[in-house]
C-alpha cells in the first residue's frame, strides 16, 4: 500500500506539475531517514517502521501539517494511538483516517468507540437499497462468496486469542517470523495447494496471496508439477518487471498467479474466478484494499468472485464472512 | 557502363510507394503471412505486433522500431531467403493460394513500404536464422543479393517483451529506421490497427484460431505504454464479444437478414460458391442513433464487406448511397474462395478487390446501345468475368431494397408512435386549412373528398391499412387513423424508399391525401430528411416545401378527367428524373 500511494502521489504531483514537491519512501528497502529532517516533504512512511517508542516522533509532529493513516482504525490500536499521541505532543497536526471496511464490519465495541471518538461526523452512511442499487448500476459493486478456512496451523493455533486481537496485540502486524513460520508449514502448504489444484478445475483464473515472496515462487514451481499451469509475481519485481509478467501471465493463459507484497488490480488480468488469500496481515484496511482491486471494473458478466480466506493469516477472519452480505455500508 | 532498363535505385524508391493505404494495412500482410504459416500448426497462430518509443528530439515520444511476431511454423533458410525477394515467396504457384496469402509479395514490399530496414528471424526446431534487407544499401547499390541467412539467436530484448510462449517454430520481423509511418504516436498506429485488423481477421478472432496482441513499450525503462488483444470487429454486428461500444459489444446491434445466399458461380469451368450475408439493426440500437457511439462505430464499417477466405479485402462503398446516413444501418458481408481471384480483381497487396463494384445489366446495354438481351449473350460468348459480378450486384441490390425499406420503416414507425408532434403533423394541418378555405370557394372538386361521404368506420379501415405500412402497429395505427378521421386532417405525409425516379408519390384513403416522400430520391436527403431530425430552421424550411408539394397533390386530386390525372402524374415522373440530376452526389 505504501508504494500504491507514493506512485499515485507522484503522479497526481505531475499532473499538477507546477510545484517542485519531494516525496519520500520509507518503506521497503528504502534507506531511513531522520524523522525530524522531513520538513516541506510529503513523506509516505510505513507506519510499522516507527517506534512508539521514539523520542524523534515528537519531531516529527512538529514537522507534520497533515498526517493520513491508509488504516483508520489504526488509531484504535494502542500503538497507533501512542503513536498518535508522542506526534501530537510536538506540535499541532490534522488526521484523516482513511477506512476500507463497512463500518458495520467492524464489530461494536473498543474499536468501533475509539474510531467514532476520533473521527467524530466524519463517516458517510449508506444504508438504503437504491443507493447500493446506483453503485451496482455504474459498475463499483461487485458480489463476493467469501470462505474462510482453518489450515493446519500449529503456530496460530499455539497463539492466544488475545495475542491474535488486533486491539490488544502489542504490534499493529504481524511478525515477519510468524508469517516465515507459516510458509514454511509443510502441511499447510500440501493444504494451499490442494485448494488451488481444485479450483483450478473450474473456469477463470485463481489469485493466490501467498504467504511470502518466496512462498509465492515455491507454489508457482510447484503447481506446474500438479499440472495447473502458474507463474508468480512479488514485491521485489520492479513495477516494470511485474506489469510485463502480468502480461505474459495473461497471453500465455496460466491459470494461478501467485503474488505477494503489491496490490493486484483486477483489470489487468481478465476472468478472475478465485482469490485465495493466505498472506498473513492484520490490517483489515489492507485486506480489503487487495480485495477491492481486484473486483475494480469487474465485469458485470463474470460469476461471483470466490474468495477463500486462510483463517491464519488474519488477526480476526470472524469478519470476513459477513463479505458476502454486506447489505449497507453504514459506519 | 551498364545501363538497366530500369535502375536499381529508381525501382527500389518506386516499390516503397507499392499502395498500402497506411501502416496498419502494412502490417496486416505480416499478420496475413502469420496466418497462412499457422495454418500449417495445429495450434491457436499467436501474432504480437511490438512497438518501441523513443523520445524524438523535440522530447515527444514516437515509434522507432516495429516488431511482429508469431508462433506459426516458420521457415527453412532457403524459404527466408525467398521470402525477402519481390515478388518471390512460397505462394507464387496457384495451387498454394488457397488460403489468405496471394502472390509471396507481402514480406518485402510492406516493409519497405513504412521502413528503410526489414530484419528477420524464423525457427524451426528451435533453430534459428537471421535474414534482412537495408533500403540504403540497395539503393547504393550495396546490396544486390538477399543476404544468405545465418544462425542467430533470438534478441534477447525482443524475447523479453513477447508475452506468449516462445515455440520452436515462429517468425519474428523487426522494421526499424522507420520513415513512412502513417502515425508517430504507437497508441494511435495500434489504435487503429486494433480497429482495421478486427475486421480484416474478424472471423479468425471469433473462431479462436487467432489472437493477435498489440503492445508498445518505452525503449529505455520498458514502461508499458500500451497493451490490447484485438477483438473482432464485425461491421455486420451479429458477432457478441466485438470492440462494438457497450452493450452491444456483448449482445450484437444486428440481426441476420434472412438466410444467407450462396451463389454458384462457374468460372473457368469450375464451380465456385459465392455466400452473400445480410444484416439488419435491431430497433434499440437504431433508437441510439447515428450520433451516438454505436452510430458513430457503424458510420466506420458502413459498406459492403469483401472477403476472401475469410479475410476482408476491403469495405466497398458502390452500392451505398452517400447522402443517406442510414445506411449504417445494415450489413452486408460477400465471402469468395482465390479460384474467383480474376473475377474480383484481387490486387498483389490484397488492398482491395478492384472487380467488386455495382453494376447494372439494364445501365450498361443502354450505355452501349444494345437491349439487354443482346448485351448478356455478347458478355457470354466473350466469357466476360463481369457475368458473375452482374450477378452478385443483382442480388445486393434485391436485399439493399428490402433492408432499406425496412430501415425507413423502423424509424418511421416510432416517430409515428412518438408522442411528441411530427414536423409533418404541422404541414398537414396547414395544407388542410388552405384546402378547406379553397373549397369554400371552388367547391368539393377533389376526387378523394368524395370518400369524405363513407361511414367513418370505412375511412378509418382504408387509412389504417395505410398507416401500418409504415411499420406501426395495427391498434396504433388505428388509433391514428380514428385521429385523421375524426379530426378531418386532409393530407397525410409519410416517408418511404420507392424504387422509379419520383420525388413523391400521391394517393388517396378514407377521404384523405396521402403524399409519400420517397427516401430513395436525393431531394429527399438534402430537404426532407431533416423533418426527423430535431425542429429547426431546416425543419421549417421543409414544412414550406411541403406546402408547395400538398398544392400539386390538390391538383392530381382536382383533376378534372383521369387522362388529366395520369398527364399530372407522368409530368410528376419526369419532374423527379430531371430532378436527379440536379440533386445527385458524385460518390
Amino acid at each position: 500500500m505504501c508504494e500504491e500511494a507514493f506512485l499515485e502521489l507522484q503522479e497526481v504531483w505531475r499532473q499538477l506539475g507546477s510545484r517542485d514537491t519531494t516525496i519520500l519512501r520509507l518503506y521497503g528497502d528504502h534507506p531511513a531517514r531522520d524523522l525530524d529532517q522531513l520538513e516541506g516533504t510529503i513523506a509516505v512512511i510505513d507506519i510499522l517502521r516507527l517506534s512508539k517508542d521514539d523520542p524523534a516522533l515528537e519531531d516529527l509532529g512538529s514537522v507534520t501539517s497533515v498526517a493520513i493513516l491508509a488504516d483508520a482504525e489504526s488509531v484504535a490500536h494502542p500503538v497507533g494511538a501512542e503513536i498518535i499521541r508522542r506526534m501530537s505532543a510536538g506540535g499541532a497536526f490534522s488526521l484523516v483516517g482513511i477506512l476500507a471496511p463497512s463500518g458495520s464490519a467492524i464489530p461494536a465495541g473498543p474499536v468501533r468507540s475509539a474510531l467514532k471518538a476520533v473521527f467524530a461526523d466524519a463517516s458517510i452512511t449508506v444504508s438504503s437499497d437504491g443507493e447500493l442499487q446506483l453503485l451496482r448500476e455504474v459498475g463499483d459493486f461487485a458480489d463476493i462468496e467469501a470462505t474462510v478456512v482453518h489450515l493446519a496451523s500449529p503456530s496460530a493455533t499455539a497463539l492466544t486469542s488475545v495475542q491474535l486481537d488486533p486491539i490488544c496485540d502489542d504490534a499493529l502486524d504481524f511478525d515477519p517470523a510468524y508469517a516465515d513460520e507459516l510458509a514454511n508449514n509443510v502441511e499447510r502448504n500440501e493444504q494451499l495447494l490442494a485448494i488451488l489444484k481444485k479450483e483450478s478445475a473450474g473456469k477463470g483464473r485463481i489469485i493466490f496471496y501467498a504467504t511470502t515472496a518466496e512462498n509465492a515462487r515455491l507454489f508457482a514451481g510447484l503447481l506446474p508439477v500438479q499440472g495447473v499451469k502458474a507463474s508468480s509475481i512479488t514485491a521485489d519485481d520492479s513495477a516494470t518487471a511485474r506489469t510485463l509478467a502480468l502480461q505474459k501471465f495473461v497471453a500465455r493463459e496460466e491459470r494461478v498467479l501467485c503474488v505477494h507484497g503489491f496490490l493486484l488490480s483486477g483489470s489487468s488480468v481478465p476472468d478472475i474466478s478465485v482469490c485465495v488469500m493466505a498472506s498473513p496481515g492484520k490490517s483489515r484496511a489492507a485486506f480489503l484494499s487487495a480485495i477491492g482491486r481486484l473486483i475494480q471494473s469487474r465485469e458485470t458478466a463474470l460469476p461471483t468472485l470466490r474468495l477463500i480466506v486462510a483463517a491464519d493469516s488474519q488477526a480476526d477472519a470472524g469478519w470476513v464472512a459477513s463479505l458476502s452480505t454486506w447489505s449497507t455500508l453504514d459506519t | 557502363m551498364t545501363f538497366p532498363i530500369i535502375p536499381q535505385n529508381l525501382s527500389i524508391s518506386a516499390m516503397r510507394s507499392s499502395g498500402y493505404r497506411d501502416t496498419a494495412h502494412a502490417l496486416a500482410e505480416l499478420i496475413d503471412n502469420a496466418i497462412q504459416a499457422g495454418e500449417d500448426t495445429k495450434s491457436r497462430t499467436e501474432v504480437e505486433v511490438i512497438c518501441i518509443d523513443e523520445a524524438s528530439t523535440g522530447g515527444r515520444h514516437q515509434i522507432s522500431r516495429i516488431a511482429v511476431y508469431d508462433n506459426a511454423a516458420g521457415m527453412s533458410p532457403d524459404l527466408l531467403r525467398k521470402a525477402l525477394q519481390f515478388g518471390n515467396g512460397s505462394r507464387l504457384d496457384k495451387a498454394q493460394q488457397k488460403g489468405i496469402g496471394k502472390f509471396g509479395m507481402g514480406l518485402p514490399n510492406s516493409s519497405i513500404s513504412q521502413c528503410k530496414r526489414v530484419d528477420v528471424w524464423t525457427w524451426q526446431a528451435e533453430s534459428v536464422h537471421h535474414a534482412f534487407l537495408d533500403v540504403q544499401d540497395i539503393q547504393d547499390g550495396k546490396m544486390t543479393d538477399v543476404p544468405d541467412p545465418q544462425p542467430s539467436e533470438i534478441p534477447s530484448e525482443w524475447r523479453a517483451l513477447i508475452a506468449g510462449n516462445l515455440e520452436k517454430h515462429g517468425t519474428l520481423v523487426v522494421w526499424s529506421k522507420l520513415d513512412r509511418v502513417s502515425w508517430k504516436q504507437s497508441t494511435t498506429l495500434l489504435r487503429h490497427t486494433e480497429f482495421i485488423s478486427g475486421r480484416v481477421y474478424r472471423h479468425f478472432i471469433n473462431d479462436k484460431s487467432v489472437r493477435i496482441r498489440l503492445a508498445a513499450y518505452e525503449s529505455k525503462t520498458r514502461e508499458t505504454v500500451y497493451e490490447s488483444f484485438v477483438r473482432p470487429n464485425d461491421p455486420l454486428y451479429l458477432m457478441p464479444g466485438t470492440n462494438a461500444p457497450a452493450p452491444f459489444n456483448q449482445s450484437p446491434a444486428f440481426v441476420p437478414f434472412g438466410q444467407p445466399l450462396v451463389l454458384t458461380v462457374a468460372h473457368r469451368g469450375v464451380e465456385h460458391p459465392v455466400t452473400i450475408t445480410a444484416s439488419i439493426c435491431k430497433p434499440e440500437a437504431r433508437r441510439e442513433g447515428g450520433g451516438k457511439e454505436i452510430g458513430q462505430h457503424a458510420q466506420k464499417n458502413q459498406g459492403i464487406s469483401v472477403m476472401r477466405s475469410r479475410r476482408e479485402l476491403e469495405l466497398n462503398h458502390s452500392f451505398t448511397n452517400s447522402y443517406d446516413t442510414r445506411e449504417r444501418w445494415w450489413g452486408i458481408e460477400v465471402q469468395f474462395d482465390p479460384g474467383l481471384d480474376d473475377v474480383f480483381g484481387v490486387t498483389n497487396n490484397k488492398q482491395s478487390a478492384t472487380g467488386f463494384t455495382r453494376l447494372s445489366v439494364e445501365e450498361d446495354a443502354l450505355d452501349e446501345a444494345l437491349s439487354v438481351k443482346e448485351y448478356q449473350e455478347r458478355l457470354e460468348e466473350d466469357r466476360d468475368p463481369r457475368l458473375v459480378m452482374y450477378r452478385i450486384s443483382r442480388e445486393i441490390e434485391k436485399l439493399l431494397k428490402s433492408m432499406r425499406a425496412q430501415v425507413a420503416k423502423m424509424r418511421e414507425g416510432e416517430r409515428i408512435h412518438s408522442t411528441k408532434e411530427r414536423a409533418e403533423n404541422k404541414a398537414e394541418k396547414a395544407a388542410t386549412d388552405s384546402v378547406t378555405r379553397r373549397r369554400e370557394r371552388v367547391g368539393d372538386t377533389g376526387r378523394s373528398d368524395k370518400d369524405e361521404h363513407a361511414a367513418p368506420s370505412e375511412r378509418t379501415t382504408a387509412l389504417t391499412a395505410d398507416i401500418v405500412q409504415d411499420g406501426v402497429e395495427e391498434a396504433k395505427a388505428l388509433q391514428l387513423a380514428v385521429d385523421y378521421v375524426s379530426k378531418k386532417i386532409k393530407f397525410r405525409f409519410s416517408h418511404a424508399d420507392m424504387s422509379g425516379p419520383h420525388i413523391f408519390d400521391v394517393s388517396t384513403a378514407g377521404g384523405v391525401i396521402l403524399v409519400t416522400l420517397n427516401s430513395r430520391h436525393p431531394v429527399h436527403g438534402r430537404i426532407f430528411e431533416a423533418l426527423r431530425g430535431e425542429d429547426g430552421p431546416e425543419a421549417q424550411y421543409a414544412r414550406e416545401v411541403l406546402s408547395l408539394i400538398a398544392a400539386w397533390a390538390r391538383m392530381e386530386d382536382e383533376a378534372p378527367s383521369e387522362k388529366v390525372r395520369l398527364g399530372i402524374e407522368d409530368t410528376r415522373f419526369q419532374w423527379g428524373r430531371m430532378a436527379m440530376d440536379f440533386f445527385e452526389v458524385e460518390s
